[in-house]
């Protein structure tokens, strides 16, 4: 068996320190990726959602930017369709809580039933304008793997 | 043959147009033509002149629609599962941005109970321009999701999904969140006109009565918002409707 000399090992330890700099840089990056922060307007947006929807502090809040297409199921979209167009990249809050939709537009036999609620809101805007046009309220939860949602910070 | 007249007896007591006074949705007032116990259809149309409105609660992000609304699922009424289309005078974005100007939108409500899923699209991207006629129809597609197609002027734009059929209740008017809206006169009234639904067993549009001896299709003026001033007529029996609020 083949001692070490005081070469190898200076080398070894500098190899191994360099394979944990290594590590110690992605996990830094991957780290720095999971808590993006949402821009501000993107804040801004999801308070005003909740103030309306009458629970001003959501026991969770996730936001994600993609495209139109791939958000449309969380709205009752149809992707390429008006609301879900190709072209478009939209920012999505999906938010839990206790909500009431206000101004609901419910036909005269739904009206005697009062707004719409639901534990779970979704709602789009356009990442270019800021300007929201779908939304939903309701029990059916939503899922929303694999589509690169964050959890936002509660306010 | 008891049971035949049992079966019989239980279709029309199912077309009976129940007004039950509830908690209604403070503010909401619909001058319409409901059809009920029109069964089975499998989509609906109109001819829908788009005029002004002065919404009176505009300070309070108020708005007034002329529309139509269709229930699914084998429902006698538009209580808890529905899909609505048209345009409107005044709109809300989630976060309670208002805009005062005119858009088409549509509304797909999903339930067994009420509401599991309320769905509301807003299009500003259509021209939606004063006093032009639009065809505004919701047709069922099938297929497993169940879906129907929300159409303008022939024009497919959006798809409601999640909602079986058939349709048996069908309403065509306005709809507005306050009774002091200007919305039509009775002398220059907003307009409804060529009513139909679709019988996709005999690939037909019916115009007015579907359902032979029925007694449950007619105007209403419905005032479940409590005002006065909701007005729906017949301008053509079961075919076309004036409707308009306050004046």
């Amino acid at each position: 068996m083949k001692k070490m000399t005081r070469g190898t090992a200076v080398g070894a330890s500098l190899a191994l320190l360099a394979v944990i700099g290594g590590l110690a840089f992605v996990i830094t990056a991957a780290q720095s990726t999971d808590v993006t922060p949402p821009p501000g307007w993107v804040v801004d947006k999801a308070k005003a959602v909740a103030e309306a929807y009458g629970d001003p502090h959501p026991s969770s809040i996730q936001w994600a930017q993609l495209p139109a297409s791939e958000a449309a199921p969380l709205l009752g979209l149809t992707p390429g369709e008006a609301g879900a167009e190709y072209s478009r990249q939209v920012v999505v809050l999906v938010m839990q809580g206790t909500f009431e939709k206000k101004k609901a537009r419910v036909p005269a036999d739904a009206a005697k039933k009062g707004n719409p609620k639901g534990q779970w809101v979704v709602v789009n805007f356009d990442a270019v304008t800021h300007t929201g046009t779908d939304s939903y309220i309701g029990t059916i939860p939503v899922a929303t793997t694999g589509l690169g949602f964050q959890e936002m910070t509660k306010f | 043959m008891r049971l035949r007249q049992a079966i019989v007896s239980g279709v029309i007591a199912c077309g009976v147009i129940l007004v039950v006074p509830g908690t209604a949705q403070a503010g909401l007032y619909h001058g319409i033509a409901r059809w009920e116990g029109a069964y089975p259809n499998k989509g609906c149309k109109a001819y829908i002149m788009i005029k002004d409105a002065t919404v009176a609660d505009s300070s309070s992000k108020g708005w007034a629609a002329e529309e139509m609304w269709t229930s699914t699922n084998d429902k006698h009424d538009t209580g808890t599962t529905w899909i609505e289309s048209g345009y409107t005078k005044g709109w809300e974005e989630a976060d309670g941005t208002y805009h005062t100007g005119r858009t088409f939108f549509w509304v797909n409500c999903i339930s067994p109970g009420y509401p599991d899923g309320y769905y509301e699209h807003y299009l500003p991207t259509i021209t939606c321009a004063l006093n032009t006629w639009v065809w505004v129809k919701i047709m069922y597609d099938g297929g497993t999701t169940n879906t129907w197609g929300i159409y303008y002027d022939g024009t497919r734009w959006a798809t409601a999904n999640h909602q079986p059929p058939n349709s048996e209740s069908i309403s065509m008017g306005f709809e507005t969140t306050s009774s002091q809206t200007q919305f039509g006169t009775s002398k220059s009234p907003n307009k409804c006109t060529n009513m139909a639904f679709y019988r996709a067993s005999e690939d037909k549009w019916y115009s007015g009565l579907v359902q032979p001896g029925a007694t449950t299709n007619h105007a209403i003026a419905d005032t479940d918002g409590g005002s006065s001033n909701a007005h729906a007529t017949w301008n053509t029996k079961y075919t076309s409707i004036d409707n308009w609020i306050h004046h």
